[in-house]
């Protein structure tokens, strides 16, 4: 547990990060801030930001770049790509649609919105294995891109209209005479205050405030006749309570705040840690005071002394889509990048499908993402990466090119470079070295620099962020 | 200068023989055949090199070749480029052009002899044959100078036999001017080996060949290329034990017949290449195995009346006919099918009694069908598809061939379609997937029943409908024949085109007496398929950005280029007849915006 001890020491965690001597704005700063806010970034990026300093570069990351990674304005990449998921959906290919939203991820020019639209869709889990119905998990997915960054009190009543959420949920069969509690119960448990802040009680008269939601022609449809309209006492209120009631009630209880608070430091600072109680509080004050808009907690995060401390940096494991989009991002194998196809399919090997999580819990991150045969799936994808025969993700690459297009030329220098692009903060110097004593001078030029990138995509150090 | 970097003796010629073959006049030459041995594994002669000039010129194919990535990457590769750089130099020494030259050396066309994995026989014919000699003294005075410019051994090595001069080179090969012509091969001891037959002709050689014979005998006069294959030493190059394992191949048996058999164990297949202004031709030829020929697979030979000409309803992108007896197969099932396609086909005559009101499924199902299917693949009306789905598929029309006699049979299929329409909603209730309204309607007399999925009726803006909408399937009895199609509007057109039989659609008359006869028979139009493409070019290109990784420009240029290929196309033929001894292929395209004759 990291323990905080005085409140003040909380305080003082989340108060605003200025560079000094001791903790200057540095390449390997400016590489954590993008691994943990976006995925990866270019080399081109990460010398931009480091000049331009932290404000800016947080500002970028809040606001958006102004074009997409494959030129296009931003507006119009992102009507183009919510073209493209559409259609995929309906394709009614589940493959098509996730691979629409890795292409997404690789070109996107605002990387924080996809990777918190990827952190509601872990948040709020929906499978199509259970709702059958690619439209209508495309459309939850829009949801939570348009919506992640705002306010969760609005957010979460969304959701409980959501048709993808309904159906997986089993709304359609939460009635007035036999009510249902699947959606009351993951709504307390998993969606806003977590374990130990509810009563069974308060899970039975939820599901009677919740009766009634139907999903009738892939829409949202209230049936007056099969809502208990009868009072109900839910977390200590009483009254005539529904579904929009009841979120508020949940958004108003301390716990909620504290819960989400909770699910930010493992989103942003470290998923090995369980933070003490006091260190959450002020974010989860800064949830209170902002009214739940997510963005001005996530702000608050990202420009925080404890986010950019040496200490937060490696405290988490790569998920396989980070993995996937990160390394195409930083390596710039963007036209033609990977088959979109082909990541999606590895990321799935890998644990993480998407549209797909394992159950309503999510994906549980962390060392959960590594076995024997993920390690594999991993090793595999960033090798065929790297391939010169692989036609579905390799063949793209030109290592030494890249490394020249920034002016690091000889073999010292690729090797620096790819080292600080890839691997830039606690573990650059181990890896550097591993990578030196293992280098192959005595192989083409092309060959040296695809066997170094090897060896440090495949290092344990890659896989933490 | 990187020329000729390393010893290249044979890379530098293929070019030239490429190029000239495209500018050149007709020299007909066959005396390679008399030096090989009979089981030769490939040999492909390029004939009349002039004949292919209609490909460049009214074809227009050059630009679209140019855009090929395959080529436009060949074309890049360094090694090419230093080849091409050689023949200029060589072109200039003898004061020509590159391309004059090449029709010089290689004008009257190429005949190569694939011996094995990595061994050839090249002969290279001349427009100029004392044009051969200077150009081959230029090139390896140029390939001289290259290599002491590099301080690299002269790996060249000039010596006689059989009172010709060889040029051999280290590894890679030698080559030889013999009877006015280039004689390439990639070893000297095989060129020796050549040159000895050459003075000693053997009692057995290719030329000697029967089915070889055949094959040079049955070319037409204005043939482009032919090539002759012994397909059990090709097979023999990649052999391996999984590859002879023969799989559980049921459905493509069914289909395929006899053919497989000749994929897997036919000897030798020859074809010819006939290229004109406005056509183009392949015609092939496969013998069959002794073991094939009358045994349990002569049932996929029609041996009285075989396949119908292909029906043609308006926009029809494609449309076959196979001739295929069910139910003389289902008879002699055991003897060409493994056990577990035997157990499927159990479970299916047990299950399919269902439909069909309890019959035998062999005699009472089965020996109720005729033997022409034919299938059609037509477009839509898509301007009528309510709501529009985001990619348009067109419809398919299988016709199954009924027997005109059982008239219940033609009853129960029209039942059985009902059924399965019943049993596909009941899927879709236990899959929450919408359910399929069945309904019926008159076309031209006739009762045609069909699915249709209902509309949503509050479509989201800017969503489109799913694929699913293209289906309304449908099935109609019309007279012997039965329509099963995909789509509602597909099945009333080709129900009113059986009702009202074009001239074309005449039935197939009795050849009992032809050497052979067509049992498979397809046409396909370009500018319909041209249309499909253009009509989901947005899809298509989507799917290439996400198949591929390329960005929407590069997967534009993609479609755009198969748009270009299937515009060059106006119709595409293709039959395959079977003798009871071999069976032959014969592809025909049509070029578009040719003129009307």
């Amino acid at each position: 547990m990291r323990s905080v001890r005085r409140r003040e020491d909380a305080v003082a965690a989340w108060a605003p990060y200025a560079p000094s001597p001791e903790q200057p704005w540095n390449l390997a700063r400016v590489a954590h801030l993008h691994r943990r806010a976006g995925f990866q970034a270019p080399w081109s990026v990460l010398e931009r930001d480091l000049a331009e300093g932290p404000e800016a570069a947080i500002d970028r990351l809040i606001h958006g770049e102004p074009t997409a990674l494959d030129g296009q304005p931003a507006a119009q990449f992102e009507r183009t790509m919510d073209l493209l998921s559409a259609e995929s959906a309906a394709s009614g290919s589940l493959s098509r649609l996730q691979s629409a939203w890795i292409y997404r991820m690789i070109l996107t020019p605002n990387p924080l919105r996809e990777r918190m639209t990827r952190f509601w869709h872990g948040h709020f889990a929906t499978s199509n294995t259970k709702v059958n119905n690619l439209k209508l998990i495309h459309r939850q997915s829009a949801l939570f891109r348009s919506h992640g960054m705002g306010d969760f009190r609005e957010l979460l009543s969304e959701v409980g209209r959501d048709p993808a959420m309904l159906i997986f949920l089993d709304s359609p069969t939460n009635r007035k005479a036999h009510p249902n509690e699947n959606y009351a119960r993951e709504v307390m448990e998993l969606f806003s205050l977590g374990r130990g802040n509810y009563s069974e009680q308060d899970v039975k008269e939820a599901a009677r405030a919740f009766t009634g939601r139907f999903v009738q022609g892939d829409r949202f449809r209230e049936v007056a006749a099969q809502h208990d309209g009868e009072i109900k006492q839910i977390l200590g209120k009483e009254g005539v309570l529904n579904g929009e009631t009841v979120v508020g009630i949940l958004v108003d209880q301390p716990a909620c705040a504290r819960f989400l608070a909770h699910k930010l430091y493992r989103l942003f600072i470290s998923e090995f840690d369980d933070p003490d109680p006091a260190l959450l509080e002020p974010v989860a004050s800064n949830l209170r005071a902002a009214n739940y808009r997510i963005q001005t907690t996530v702000e608050m995060i990202l420009r925080s002394r404890l986010f950019h401390d040496n200490a937060s940096q490696g405290r988490k494991l790569r998920s396989p889509v980070e993995l996937a989009v990160g390394t195409v991002r930083a390596l710039e194998i963007l036209d033609p990048c990977p088959s979109p196809e082909t990541l999606a399919a590895a990321c799935t090997r890998m644990g993480e499908a998407l549209y797909a999580p394992p159950n309503v819990a999510g994906w549980p991150g962390g060392t959960e993402w590594i076995n024997t045969a993920s390690s594999l799936e991993r090793a595999n994808l960033l090798l065929g990466l790297l391939s010169k025969s692989d036609d579905k993700l390799g063949r793209r690459l030109n290592p030494e090119a890249l490394a020249k297009r920034y002016s690091f030329a000889n073999p010292g220098d690729t090797r620096n470079f790819y080292t600080q692009l890839l691997v830039e903060g606690p573990f650059q110097d181990g890896l550097r070295s591993a990578v030196e004593r293992q280098a192959q001078p005595d192989s083409q030029e092309d060959d040296r620099v695809r066997f170094d990138i090897s060896l440090i995509l495949t290092a344990p150090e890659y896989q933490l962020t | 200068m990187l020329l000729f970097s390393r010893p290249r003796g044979s890379s530098l010629f293929c070019p030239i023989v490429l190029v000239a073959t495209i500018f050149s006049r007709p020299v007909a030459a066959d005396e390679l055949a008399r030096w090989l041995p009979a089981d030769t594994p490939l040999i492909v002669e390029l004939a009349r090199p002039a004949a292919l000039q209609p490909l460049l010129e009214n074809w227009n194919l050059l630009p679209i070749l140019r855009d090929l990535p395959q080529v436009r990457s060949a074309l890049e590769n360094p090694d090419l480029g230093n080849v091409r750089l050689a023949v200029e130099a060589v072109a200039a020494s003898l004061n020509t052009t590159p391309l004059a030259l090449a029709d010089e050396l290689a004008g009257a066309g190429a005949t190569l002899a694939v011996e094995g994995p990595q061994k050839y026989v090249l002969v290279v014919r001349p427009n100029r044959p004392d044009r051969l000699q200077p150009a081959l003294d230029a090139a390896l005075k140029l390939v001289r100078q290259e290599l002491a410019k590099q301080n690299l051994p002269d790996s060249y090595v000039t010596q006689e036999h059989q009172g010709v001069s060889i040029t051999s080179f280290a590894q890679t090969g030698a080559l030889a001017i013999v009877d006015h012509q280039l004689l390439v091969t990639n070893s000297l001891d095989r060129l020796k080996a050549l040159l000895d037959l050459r003075a000693n002709p053997p009692a057995e050689s290719l030329a000697g060949d029967a089915r070889f014979a055949k094959l040079k005998g049955s070319l037409a006069d204005n043939a482009a290329a032919w090539f002759y294959a012994r397909l059990d030493k090709v097979r023999a190059f990649n052999a391996s034990p999984e590859a002879a394992k023969p799989g559980d191949e049921t459905g493509g048996r069914l289909l395929l017949g006899r053919w497989l058999d000749l994929v897997q164990k036919g000897e030798t297949l020859g074809g010819q290449l006939i290229v004109q202004a406005d056509s183009l031709e392949l015609k092939a030829l496969m013998s069959v195995p002794a073991d094939v020929q009358n045994g349990p697979l002569e049932v996929f030979r029609p041996h009285t009346v075989g396949a119908s000409l292909p029906i043609q309803i308006p926009q029809t992108l494609l449309s076959a006919t196979l001739w295929r007896d069910f139910s003389a197969m289902w008879e002699v099932r055991e003897q060409f099918l493994g056990p577990e396609a035997l157990k499927g086909l159990a479970q299916l005559d047990s299950f399919a009694g269902q439909f069909f009101g309890g019959r035998d499924f062999g005699t009472g199902v089965l020996g109720s069908l005729g033997d022409q299917w034919r299938i059609v693949i037509a477009h839509q009306d898509y301007d009528a598809q309510k709501p529009a789905p985001g990619t348009r598929y067109p419809g398919v029309a299988l016709i199954i061939p009924v027997d005109p006699e059982d008239e219940e049979f033609g009853v129960r299929l029209q039942s059985a379609f009902q059924t399965f329409i019943g049993l596909a909603n009941l899927g879709a209730a236990q899959s929450k997937s919408p359910p399929l309204m069945l309904g019926s309607e008159q076309v031209e007399g006739v009762t045609m029943f069909r699915g249709t999925f209902v509309p949503p009726k509050n479509a989201v803006k800017d969503e489109p409908a799913d694929d699913r909408f293209n289906l309304s399937p449908s099935g109609a009895l019309v007279g012997n024949a039965f329509v099963l199609a995909s789509s509602a509007d597909v099945a009333r057109t080709v129900i009113r085109s059986l009702k009202n039989p074009s001239p074309t659609q005449a039935e197939p008359t009795d050849q009992t007496k032809a050497e052979a006869i067509p049992t498979l028979r397809i046409a396909a139009s370009g500018p319909e398929i041209a249309k499909l493409v253009a009509i989901n070019k947005e899809t298509l290109v989507s799917r290439n950005v996400l198949e591929k990784g390329n960005s929407r420009q590069a997967a534009a240029g993609e479609i755009e280029l198969l748009e270009k290929l299937l515009a060059i196309v106006k119709t595409a033929h293709a039959e395959i007849l079977d003798a009871p001894d071999e069976v032959r292929l014969n592809f025909h395209l049509d070029r578009a915006n040719a003129p009307t004759k």
